[in-house]
């Protein structure tokens, strides 16, 4: 008695389209998401209507007002912080608007003096990174 | 080879390449960039401060809105948040004039942002801080 050799497997066929759609999501991953490193000091920026958002253009680094009030730019705080950004930013920015990055539990006196800071050392524009609420 | 002929078979199936590493590692992929992606979309709003000493006059009447983590009060009035707005409209004869907003300690930025928005939904375009 003889049998045929048995037909071949078709598995192969049936998980193609699930692999398209696996890459497909590999590739829209790779595109849309932003990696970033944990950081659990990092400030939590506040959190605003959608309509006030505006483009957060990239200049220089941001200044950053931490939870407890301080203020950091690169290396420097404080005043010399406020300087040493907004120097950067008349030299860098072309345009773009110096950033700040506050956490939304910091003291607003704090940003507020920062703002007033940066406005003496002669910055042009001030934007405040926010989420959306 | 004889008078039956050559009898070579059934030729064998072709084999295909295996296709589950490869499943795996994407699939591995994938969850990595949706566990450690962000999708938040980030952006910026204008903020200004105050110049202490600027050369140009102060438009119309005082307008300096003091935020304490009470309330905020609009020229040493407390004022509900929601009646600032109608309370600033008689001191503005434009809605560009600046307003002050005086944070007092003990208020967060995001309360005073708060606040800076609800005047920029009101109209009040201008609104500068300035530290207590």
């Amino acid at each position: 008695m003889r049998f045929d050799a048995p037909p071949a497997r078709s598995g192969g066929a049936g998980l193609l389209p699930m692999i398209n759609v696996v890459f497909l999501l590999l590739v829209f991953l790779l595109v849309a998401a932003r990696l970033e490193v944990p950081d659990a000091d990092a400030p939590e920026p506040p959190v605003i209507a959608p309509e006030g958002i505006g483009a957060e253009d990239i200049g220089i680094p941001a200044v950053v007002i931490d939870r407890s009030g301080e203020v950091r730019w690169l290396d420097e705080t404080g005043a010399a912080a406020l300087g040493a950004a907004s120097a950067a930013c008349a030299r860098a920015c072309a345009g773009a608007p110096l950033r700040i990055v506050a956490d939304r539990n910091a003291p607003a006196a704090a940003l507020a003096r920062a703002l007033e800071g940066l406005r003496r050392a002669g910055a042009e524009g001030v934007v405040l990174r926010v989420l959306p609420r | 080879m004889g008078a039956r002929g050559l009898h070579l078979g059934t030729p064998p199936a072709r084999r295909r390449p295996n296709l589950t590493p490869m499943i795996d590692v994407v699939f591995l992929l994938v969850v990595f960039f949706m566990l450690a992606s962000r999708f938040a979309i980030e952006g910026a709003t204008p903020v200004e401060g105050a110049a202490s000493g600027a050369a140009a006059p102060w438009p119309g009447p005082p307008r300096l809105i003091d935020l304490a983590p009470e309330g905020p009060r609009l020229n040493g009035v407390a004022t509900a948040p929601g009646a600032l707005a109608a309370a600033l409209a008689p001191l503005m004869a434009d809605p560009g004039d600046p307003v002050l907003l005086r944070p007092a300690e003990g208020v967060d930025v995001q309360a005073a942002l708060d606040l800076i928005e609800a005047l920029r939904a009101a109209g009040i375009a201008t609104v500068l801080m300035v530290a207590p």
